[in-house]
């Protein structure tokens, strides 16, 4: 048997973000799962999700099939553990079962929990010029138009790309952000590395943005 | 929307051999079908017993872990009723941990058909095993030939490729259908 010499995954703690429900077109709820993860004494947040591209919303069938494909399995031999403890794969995806129904807003999740999700594009503009989006639910319908409403937002690449980041905890970005990464995807092959869209999570010190809002509401 | 359907179960518990430490090993066969494919003969929906899950019981288990993650979307439905992942997992669990005799009727044998070019072709030459080359559907497989008195390598294959599926490794015979 192949030997296992990692360490295993000390899980910690699970958060569950919803999106808006006009995120995307689906009908059923989205969301961004993100596990604590333990490593070397510090708390890491890590997005779960089936690959390392796109602007992927799941919905809880997915959470689950992402869960099995991985981490739930390395329940079964301790190569995971919930808290320090070994746990099965059942308890362990139950313990996702009730952090999705727990789930917090992006909103939520940055200023309570210290979890920041971005949504990071980036492609080169001029090859973007022309792009459309496939969708008729998409709120801009062509690149030019994005362009007109978000570019001022755009970081200007010395290659000629743009990189737009967008925080999921305002309202409105996480469609953005979505109907944005499907014209790149229609533009560009998917392997190709001239264009990103992803998703960061970020640890953000709760205490220094609860402070921030304090001083907004008493200015 | 077109999903599994899993009929029946059956496991078979193969004591440790000396060459394979102290584990036992399991076999876990399912019948199971498409809901959307129907025999043309019996008009029942298509089911066929095959050989799911193979290995110890943490390589059962977590292969069975695997299977659940089409439940919760409803693409696998255990006597076509709806499942959780987690009732899936504890359903495979109770088969090897229970004491449940083997079944009645039927048994399983070795019969490893991989991909031409998967590395257990080359392992299976270096051990001398005789090979037989087969196309299916335009693709070459490779055929092992192994005898009943060799077929505890299937799990010696088991461990050493942990990509391989079970119904790539041994089918089963003469089980019961629904």
């Amino acid at each position: 048997m192949p030997s296992e010499t990692s360490s295993p995954i000390n899980e910690i703690d699970r958060v569950v973000i919803h999106l808006p429900d006009d995120a995307m077109f689906y009908s059923h709820r989205s969301y961004l799962p993100v596990a604590i993860d333990l490593i070397d004494g510090e708390q890491r947040p890590t997005l779960l999700r089936h690959g390392d591209r796109g602007i992927s919303y799941m919905a809880q069938y997915e959470i689950f099939s992402v869960l099995c494909s991985d981490r739930a399995q390395k329940a079964v031999d301790h190569q995971l553990l919930a808290a320090g403890k070994p746990v099965t794969p059942e308890r362990y995806l139950g313990l996702w079962r009730t952090a999705i129904a727990e789930s917090v807003t992006a909103a939520v999740a940055k200023a309570e929990l210290g979890i920041h999700a971005v949504a990071v594009l980036r492609a080169p503009l001029a090859a973007m010029s022309d792009a459309k989006s496939s969708w008729t639910s998409c709120p801009f319908g062509t690149f030019a138009r994005f362009q007109a409403a978000y570019g001022h937002l755009f970081k200007h690449g010395d290659d000629g790309t743009f990189t737009l980041e967008l925080d999921l905890a305002i309202a409105g970005c996480a469609q953005v952000a979505y109907y944005g990464a499907s014209m790149m995807c229609n533009k560009f092959d998917r392997s190709s590395s001239t264009w990103q869209a992803g998703i960061l999570i970020r640890r953000v010190d709760t205490r220094l943005h609860q402070a921030g809002l304090f001083e907004v509401a008493e200015a | 929307m077109s999903h599994r359907i899993e009929y029946q179960w059956a496991c078979w518990r193969v004591h440790a051999s000396p060459g394979q430490g102290a584990m036992p090993r399991f076999v876990i066969a399912i019948e199971g079908g498409d809901n959307n494919l129907c025999d043309a003969v019996t008009g029942k929906r298509s089911r066929s017993w095959d050989v799911c899950m193979l290995g110890t019981a943490s390589q059962v288990l977590k292969r069975a872990v695997y299977f659940a993650g089409a439940c919760e979307g409803g693409s696998l439905k255990p006597g076509s009723r709806d499942c959780t992942p987690e009732a899936y997992i504890r359903r495979i669990r109770r088969l090897i941990e229970g004491e449940a005799p083997a079944p009645a009727q039927g048994n399983w044998y070795p019969r490893v058909r991989i991909p031409e070019s998967h590395p257990l072709a080359t392992h299976a030459r270096q051990l001398g095993l005789p090979l037989v080359r087969e196309q299916r559907f335009g693709d070459w497989f490779a055929l092992i030939d192994l005898n009943v008195s060799q077929r505890d390598l299937v799990f010696d294959f088991a461990d050493k490729f942990p990509d391989l599926h079970g119904w790539q490794l041994a089918e089963v015979g003469g089980l019961p259908r629904t």
